[in-house]
């Protein structure tokens, strides 16, 4: 297969461009496996999308590359839907696609639970679970669809109806942890075991801001004075680290992996902390970047030791950093040293009209959720919620920031406390009056991002039939 | 009409007018993002193309020029390889290098028609052939044990009409 050119460049799937030499694509290679080499598996995919079902179900027995390539790769879900065949949704059960990502989801909320706007939204791997104001939690099976409604235990809080806050939710493997700071009291309960009560932890006098997942066995709850750590050992969760806040005051936190970050407005600082030993690892002022002046707490994100700050003037922006070089000592010198390791990726100008209220983000993207900030007597009204999905790095260039952002309007005009949630496999969740949905996005290249969703059945029209 | 010039990574440059050339996404949003479209003399640097495919490619986008654009891919709509066009697939005889030098250029510079037809024209090449066929066609090495083969057709047979 002859070459045009002798040193061409493609553009890869997951950022930048890589060198394809001559002899890549030399007739001895198949050029699809160049495609492979080169991350170019969403060309391939766009090729296979084009055949039956057979002709696909034949490519995994060309190599094993093929054979891996579809097995990592290939959606099931998207084969079912552009190749209507009557047997296609058999694959679903089918081993060998069995662990699709991209399946979506739409979860019914029953009439009662529609009612309480106040809702708290946490998700694992297999399971998603929401509070309410009443005190309950729904679980839902994220694979099969079976949900399962549980009360606090012991008993349902009926007083609590649309006054109480709804509880702080953790997900970590099959354990759900409930957190009733009203109550002083948290509950984990096992998702295996159909949500029994296997635990309470005592939280007395503890004023949550935030419960926080740190990794697959630890997790944090923050209050307005420290940030405790626990470990699920032995099928029990246990207390693990207590770290103070600086200078007794914490307006925002965030964590991820075995790191801590916790922001002080008042002093315009944010220390760093090993989750495991409570050490403070760097403190990070805000002051004195360029053209960066106000510091705006609440909106702290991370996630693989990327945080995300969002800044209010000068110019309106979110400025996206990576921090690398844990290892080194330069991590654990001087205050002033500190930010030859704390380096900004990118800085993301925002309209000027962009009110955020939320920032999330994982290693794949980030979203800024963005609306107007009224309140009533029942807390705040957004109207217009707009959530602003955007890759991060390496998935966007910056040339191509404006492309990749994609906007989806809230539905409704009016929304409260909207509740999204970016679980660790890619997935958003947005919550509205009475159904939760499942978004599911990929990127196909550095800067496109495509999501869809499925428009679930209103619970009205489901009674109606 | 306004034109601009598409140098190619081997330096040859072709004066395109600028309608024709913003049928690649890349290059639109290049100008869109750097406010070049008013200078004429400056010339964009495509260095992912060679002369020779970007002459093609240039050569698909005039035909195509008052074609409407590709609508959004319908997740939920059977794709079809029956509906290339009789200039298409002329223009698509070439030898495999070459059409899969046109994928690459297309998706670098984003040409959702033009990937479109070469993807169709490439999945024509797999359609209806055995996995040894496919093989032959795109010379890939069977690197499967027999066990390991068996294993995967046994798993591909609730497919099998029966």
């Amino acid at each position: 297969m002859p070459s045009r050119s002798s040193n061409q460049r493609v553009r890869s799937a997951n950022g930048g461009c890589k060198d394809i030499n001559k002899k890549d694509i030399d007739s001895s290679q198949c050029f699809i496996h160049v495609l492979f080499q080169n991350n170019l598996e969403h060309v391939l995919e766009q090729i296979l999308l084009h055949l039956p079902i057979k002709d696909i179900l034949n490519c995994r027995l060309l190599s094993q590359e093929w054979r891996l390539f579809m097995k990592a790769s290939f959606s099931a879900r998207r084969i079912c839907r552009q190749l209507i065949r009557p047997k296609a949704m058999e694959l679903l059960d089918h081993q060998w696609l069995n662990d699709d990502p991209t399946v979506i989801n739409a979860f019914i909320l029953s009439e009662t639970e529609s009612k309480f706007r106040k809702v708290s939204l946490t998700g694992s791997k297999d399971h998603v679970a929401m509070g309410f104001g009443s005190g309950a939690i729904r679980i839902w099976h994220r694979r099969y669809g079976r949900s399962k409604l549980i009360f606090p235990w012991p008993k349902p809080l009926k007083r609590y109806h649309f006054l109480a806050p709804s509880p702080h939710l953790i997900l970590i493997d099959h354990f759900l942890i409930a957190f009733y700071h009203h109550l002083s009291v948290g509950y984990v309960y096992d998702c295996h075991l159909d949500g029994e009560h296997i635990q309470s932890i005592d939280i007395a006098g503890k004023c949550i801001v935030k419960a926080f997942k740190l990794n697959e066995s630890t997790f944090a709850l923050a209050t307005r004075t420290a940030v405790e750590t626990y470990a699920i050992e032995d099928h029990r969760v246990a207390s693990r680290t207590l770290i103070p806040a600086p200078n007794g005051r914490l307006d925002s936190v965030s964590g991820d992996r075995n790191l801590i970050f916790i922001g002080n407005a008042k002093n315009k600082w944010i220390h760093v902390h090993d989750a495991n030993s409570g050490e403070l690892l760097l403190r990070k002022s805000t002051e004195g970047s360029p053209n960066l002046i106000e510091f705006h707490y609440p909106f702290l994100a991370v996630s693989d030791q990327m945080p995300v700050l969002s800044y209010r003037d000068c110019p309106k922006c979110v400025a996206l950093y990576h921090i690398d070089d844990l290892e080194t000592n330069i991590w654990f010198s001087q205050d002033n040293a500190a930010s030859r390791n704390w380096r900004s990726y990118q800085h993301l100008i925002i309209p000027q009209s962009w009110n955020i209220v939320d920032i999330r983000l994982n290693s794949r993207i980030m979203v800024l959720v963005t609306g107007s900030n009224n309140t009533d007597v029942t807390g705040p009204i957004h109207r217009e919620i707009r959530f602003h999905v955007i890759p991060v790095p390496p998935y966007f260039e910056k040339f191509r920031i404006r492309a990749a952002i994609q906007t989806l309007k809230g539905r409704g005009r009016r929304m409260r406390n909207p509740v999204l949630l970016l679980a660790p496999d890619t997935l958003i969740l947005e919550v509205q009056r009475d159904r939760l949905e499942e978004w599911n996005f990929w990127i196909t290249n550095e800067a496109k991002l495509n999501m869809r969703t499925q428009k679930c059945q209103r619970m009205r029209e489901k009674q109606k039939e | 009409m306004p034109t601009i010039k598409l140098q190619s990574s081997d330096g040859e440059v072709f004066p395109v007018d600028v309608e024709i050339a913003k049928q690649s996404v890349t290059i639109k949003t290049m100008l869109d993002d750097l406010g070049m479209e008013d200078e004429e003399e400056e010339i964009v640097p495509l260095p992912n193309v060679n002369a020779a495919i970007l002459k093609k490619v240039i050569q698909w986008a005039t035909y195509h020029k008052d074609d409407p654009p590709a609508p959004e891919d319908d997740e939920n709509k059977e794709k079809r390889t029956d509906d290339i066009t009789s200039w298409d697939a002329d223009f698509l005889k070439v030898d495999q290098g070459t059409l899969f030098e046109l994928i690459l250029a297309s998706n670098y510079l984003d040409i959702k028609g033009l990937l479109d037809v070469t993807c169709k024209t490439v999945a024509n090449m797999i359609k209806g052939k055995t996995p040894e066929e496919i093989r032959k066609t795109f010379n890939i090495k069977n690197d499967f044990t027999p066990s390991e083969e068996e294993q995967v057709r046994k798993e591909n047979e609730w497919c099998e009409e029966k």
